[in-house]
């Protein structure tokens, strides 16, 4: 399963966290780190346009086996190249994945939710991390790596 | 041990003024709660509790059975929904404690306070706000060790966007 790029946000939309995986061979292009705080900003406004635009009727019943607390805002994003997958949980933390074309839904919300897990235990475990703040853990990015390339 | 080596230097440094210490651990706690939330919801996926009464269960039910490992029980469900009493048969904090014999401590210091903070955090990150306090303990003479809770408010505003 091929993840291309991951993104944290924070609940005020704030991008706490952003990494490339093999930007060489994926051919992705690398921007300024302005640009990815604007990318992120706007992912988490449309999130929330979205959930506002979303009819009532159409509200899904409580029926949540992954976790993943994002029912009526922007879930999902298709085009030629790649998936995006948005995956919020009720803290209000968006993890975001851009996948390959051939990666379903349910890869990439178990892979998401593994994320949500180390950071759960290598962020907010680390008492020298300020909550809300950009994560500089060594220990999480190098994990965050080795489930990257775990299938 | 630990716990109780951080209460006992707790008491040293500020002097055995018990009010102080009760509020220092009450804020250890806040932080605690405010991280320990997140593996909470990584663990175990649950959704927005529907009600204040389900928020007690699952406190009850799987929050302390995960941290501590014992079940409290549920008591005192307020008809309006929105306060309840959690007692706790045995509190591992406090397993082989004493408290010091000078007459202040007894009244005043609540030696798990601790759990007050990271009960009031970790509601507070999922959009309650909730007054948590320690009303009877066992240290203290009392029959049982009982903590109130009780909802202040739901924060609407602060409710991610793209939930139900």
């Amino acid at each position: 399963m091929k993840v291309l790029s991951l993104y944290l946000l924070n609940k005020s939309g704030g991008l706490i966290y952003q990494r490339d995986f093999n930007p060489e061979s994926n051919g992705i292009n690398k921007l300024s780190s302005n640009d990815y705080l604007i990318t992120a900003g706007t992912l988490h406004s449309i999130h929330a346009i979205v959930a506002g635009l979303t009819p009532p009727v159409l509200h899904p019943i409580q029926e949540n086996q992954t976790g993943n607390q994002n029912q009526t805002g922007l879930f999902q994003v298709e085009t030629e190249r790649f998936n995006l997958f948005i995956y919020q949980t009720l803290t209000g933390l968006k993890i975001i994945s851009i996948v390959q074309k051939g990666v379903s839904q349910e890869t990439a919300t178990r892979f998401m939710a593994n994320i949500h897990s180390i950071y759960s235990d290598y962020v907010m475990k680390n008492p020298f991390y300020t909550l809300d703040m950009p994560i500089k853990c060594q220990l999480f990015s190098n994990k965050v790596l080795l489930l990257s390339e775990a299938s | 041990m630990t716990y109780g080596s951080v209460v006992a230097q707790l008491c040293r440094d500020y002097n055995n003024d018990y009010k102080r210490v009760n509020e220092q651990l009450e804020s250890m706690g806040y932080n605690i709660g405010i991280r320990l939330i997140e593996e909470f919801l990584a663990k175990t996926n649950f959704g927005r509790c529907i009600n204040f009464k389900e928020t007690a269960e699952i406190i009850s039910k799987v929050g302390f059975k995960m941290f501590l490992n014992t079940t409290p029980t549920v008591e005192n469900f307020s008809a309006d929904g929105k306060q309840f009493n959690l007692i706790l048969e045995d509190n591992p904090l406090a397993e082989f404690v004493e408290l010091p014999d000078d007459n202040k401590a007894v009244k005043e210091l609540w030696y798990s306070n601790v759990l007050v903070g990271v009960l009031k955090g970790a509601l507070q990150m999922v959009q309650l706000d909730v007054d948590v306090s320690f009303v009877k303990d066992v240290l203290r003479g009392d029959p049982s060790t009982e903590i109130k809770l009780r909802l202040n408010k739901i924060l609407k505003d602060e409710i991610p966007a793209g939930e139900d």
